[in-house]
């Protein structure tokens, strides 16, 4: 039943050899070297501060939602370092390697890149950025915030929210092993076909890529129904549908999309995997295989994941341009309306990612204009969001600043992408860096509302702010790159340039590439200010200290407790009175009315079971993508047999009492994230072990 | 919170969706679900019958298991625990149509348009299925 594969393979190492290990590429081993010197850099404190134990108790067990989306938050900027890096390889690649005349370095014949490599590199680039980066850290956001807007306690399930994080980490983990043991995938992110069949991808390239994005989507896929559940079943008394702060909003329409269209993916990958593994003709190119059939599921997923990414960045503007307006969201009602009704368009949109399949006038027809039905409830937004700035007392904080930006940037991007949507226009420009620039505004859009709200947020989570000075260059700089890097693009595109060149013929093109180029220099100074805007941040935590609402103006629910915020969340479950509850109760004067009287807290026991969980999964991922079977086979029934055992060990939680509450209120000695949590329980600490 | 609702937000037993759960619905839903899918696979395995007629045969027993896994595994009614799940199907059903109606009609354009048996070699042959 097993496809018989050509190359060695043993039982105990499955195709695994030393000879996988490309310990001859000077690239690698320098990323390797960088990797090496970063894990040192973090685990000498580590240990050196005796932080093992912290670590591991209060991090990697942790059941808190807020601790949780930090970590998802961290594997999301590492990827995005990682991404960044890889983009910067394929810019310096194209710009030297114009023109017949240009020199070759290391072993490339052109640029310093070998065409296999530079294909992995694009590869690794889109899947990092989009599934291990911006994922990760729109879910993180939305699992510190969510909770705390709508005045819950923890997620509805708060232990299979550190098992969704723990599997994007495992596939995070199999891109990473990917670098070092064997290859990556040399078909993109979308996995063209059939190129990615084992008998023009006979490498575990493609394993690699199938199983990361497989692994981290049900993560993704078992995190959207704990938001869903959360949303629905777990709102403080008051919180109506027509209080429910706009984040909130996005998250749920972001999760109704996650919900439906990852298994999509899931089954796409599955019988890819059917065919790799089994010898299957779902896609292949004959014996009753349809390699269309790839592509049309795989975008009846891919489409809806994109405005899976771009609602909840939709939100972060939207909270964040009434803050610093001083003004309520102009147009609630249309706001949640215009949300839905992207969600919805979504799902009938999906084909004009290949118009030139030649599918004909009338189905291109179709999908154009729901292409372009996308634009009216986004032109809603964009114009709620002006008029909510109208006449408002706008503070330029950083925040600020990316979110007026990305408005900016949700404009090239859009306009060109009605312009995409023209299927006439389409065929002219198709997989020409036309696209590439198109949806590079996009993303980037996405990238510039998750700056904004790392910052926005940061001190709830943390307790102390942002240096705004080193932020500001931080945004400028960034600001600066995007604009030279994808103006050249789009002119790039209009002169004929396709995508995924690891050599390009046209000399014409090189002042162009060298503005390309530039503008990268600029995104590396931006990286270094994000870096110093960390330190100096971190450094000087002491003065930047702030109270419940650092920013003075915040209009929602999660500003109303303390920064950080307890572990707890809320000393007692708010009462909500109105849309917009912590600016009403500023307005009435309640603001820092003190509870009159607390009640018994319940509160989650941390588990091991999800980090191991997730330890497993990785086992299991690499596993089957060396077909090393035992070593596959043990993990996946040592994850049946532990959900299975842990769903039958009692686990009560524990109760913060009346009289403990009040005094850690009273004495303001409530700990932070930072912090170890709660007095350790000993019937929790033995449940632990 | 009544003493009911924190007796049901801590007893994960005492959920009423959790009462509902019945042994003999499981079984019979697991019997069915891989009796139908093992008479699908071994139809399909063995060509038992003709590659036009066995699609509508599968598409009938998949929805009638879709149909027999909701009612007995998941227990779909309007009750006030259940009623998020029938509403999620509401909800499901249009995607499904929306999905799968719209790639049948991109598939059948793209035959009608690129498949055409004037064009030698590229009609396809009923014996590249066997």
């Amino acid at each position: 039943m097993l496809v018989h594969l050509q190359g060695p393979w043993s039982p105990w190492f499955g195709r695994l050899t030393l000879g996988d290990i490309p310990y001859t590429n000077p690239v690698i081993i320098f990323a390797f070297l960088f990797t090496v010197v970063a894990g040192i850099a973090l685990a000498v404190p580590v240990l050196y501060y005796r932080k093992l134990g912290y670590i591991f108790r209060e991090w990697l067990c942790s059941v808190d939602h807020k601790k949780i989306g930090v970590m998802y938050i961290i594997l999301g900027l590492v990827m995005m370092f990682r991404g960044f890096i890889d983009g910067m390889m394929i810019r310096t690649q194209q710009v030297t390697a114009d023109g017949p005349h240009s020199p070759g370095f290391l072993s490339a014949q052109h640029g310093y890149l070998p065409p296999a490599h530079f294909d992995q590199i694009y590869s690794s680039h889109g899947t990092l950025m989009i599934i291990f980066a911006v994922g990760p850290i729109l879910t993180g956001l939305g699992n510190i915030i969510v909770p705390l807007q709508i005045g819950a306690r923890d997620m509805a399930f708060p232990r299979m929210n550190a098992i969704s994080l723990w599997l994007s980490v495992s596939g995070a983990m199999l891109i990473m092993a990917s670098l070092f043991i064997g290859d990556f995938s040399t078909a993109g992110w979308v996995g063209l076909i059939p190129l990615t069949e084992l008998p023009y991808s006979p490498s575990v390239g493609v394993d690699y890529w199938m199983w990361a994005l497989q692994i981290s989507s049900i993560g993704t896929t078992l995190n959207a129904i704990n938001i869903i559940t959360t949303i629905i079943a777990m709102r403080a008394p008051g919180m109506r549908w027509d209080r429910l702060p706009i984040f909130t909003w996005t998250t749920l329409s972001t999760n109704i999309i996650g919900l439906t269209a990852f298994p999509i993916l899931g089954v796409a990958l599955a019988l890819l995997g059917a065919d790799r593994y089994l010898g299957t003709h779902f896609f292949t190119g004959g014996q009753g295989g349809n390699l269309m059939l790839y592509t049309d599921l795989f975008w009846i997923w891919g489409h809806p994941e994109v405005y899976f990414l771009v609602l909840p960045a939709f939100g972060i503007i939207s909270e964040i341009i009434p803050t610093f307006s001083e003004k309520p969201l102009f147009g609630y009602t249309t706001m949640v309306a215009a949300t839905f009704a992207i969600a919805g368009v979504a799902w009938a949109v999906w084909l004009h990612h290949f118009f030139t399949m030649g599918a004909g006038p009338w189905v291109n027809t179709f999908f154009s204009v729901a292409t372009m039905l996308v634009g009216i409830p986004t032109g809603v937004k964009v114009f709620n969001w002006i008029l909510t700035m109208y006449r408002g007392r706008i503070t330029y904080t950083t925040p600020m600043l990316w979110s007026v930006s990305a408005i900016l940037m949700l404009l090239i991007g859009g306009l060109t992408g009605i312009m995409l949507a023209n299927p006439a226009i389409n065929y002219t420009v198709h997989n020409s860096v036309f696209v590439i620039a198109h949806f590079h505004c996009m993303v980037l859009l996405i990238a510039f509302a998750i700056f904004a709200a790392i910052i926005y947020w940061f001190p709830k989570v943390f307790g102390f702010r942002l240096d705004e000075h080193s932020s500001k260059r931080f945004f400028i700089f960034f600001v600066l790159g995007t604009v030279t890097v994808f103006t050249a693009m789009f002119a790039l595109g209009f002169m004929g340039e396709t995508r995924r060149l690891d050599y390009l013929y046209d000399p014409q093109w090189l002042p162009l590439l060298i503005v390309e180029e530039i503008g990268i220099v600029f995104y590396c100074i931006s990286v270094g200010y994000f870096f110093r805007m960390l330190y100096v941040s971190i450094r000087d935590r002491g003065r930047n200290q702030c109270g419940a609402d650092p920013w003075g103006t915040a209009r929602t629910l999660e500003f109303l407790t303390h920064s950080p915020v307890p572990f707890y969340n809320f000393a007692v479950t708010p009462h909500v009175n109105a849309l917009d509850e912590l600016a009403w109760r500023r307005a009435n004067g309640h603001a820092d009315t003190p509870p009159d009287h607390y009640e018994p807290v319940h509160m989650p026991n941390s588990s091991m079971i999800p980090v191991i969980i997730g330890v497993l999964s990785f086992g299991f991922g690499f596993g089957m993508v060396w077909r090393i079977w035992w070593m596959a086979g043990f993990s996946l029934l040592a994850i049946i047999a532990l959900i299975i055992l842990g769903s039958f060990m009692p686990d009560p939680g524990y109760t913060i009492s009346p009289e403990e509450m009040r005094e850690m209120e009273a004495q303001h000695r409530a700990p932070g994230i930072m912090a170890d949590s709660h007095p350790p329980h000993p019937a929790a600490e033995e449940r632990l072990v | 919170m009544t003493d009911a609702h924190h007796h049901a937000a801590t007893d994960p037993l005492a959920h009423p969706e959790v009462q509902q759960a019945s042994a003999a619905a499981y079984i019979s839903a697991y019997v069915l679900t891989v009796g139908l899918l093992g008479v699908g696979l071994f139809m399909t395995e063995r060509h038992l019958v003709t590659p036009h007629s066995l699609i509508p045969v599968i598409a009938a027993f998949a929805i009638f298991l879709l149909v027999a896994q909701s009612l007995l595994f998941l227990g779909l009614d309007v009750s006030h625990s259940n009623i998020w799940k029938t509403v999620s199907l509401m909800l499901t059903v249009p995607l499904f149509i929306l999905s799968i109606g719209l790639t049948v009609w991109m598939f059948h354009s793209l035959d009608h348009l690129v498949m055409s048996p004037e064009m030698p070699g590229m009609s396809l042959q009923p014996g590249t299925l066997q």
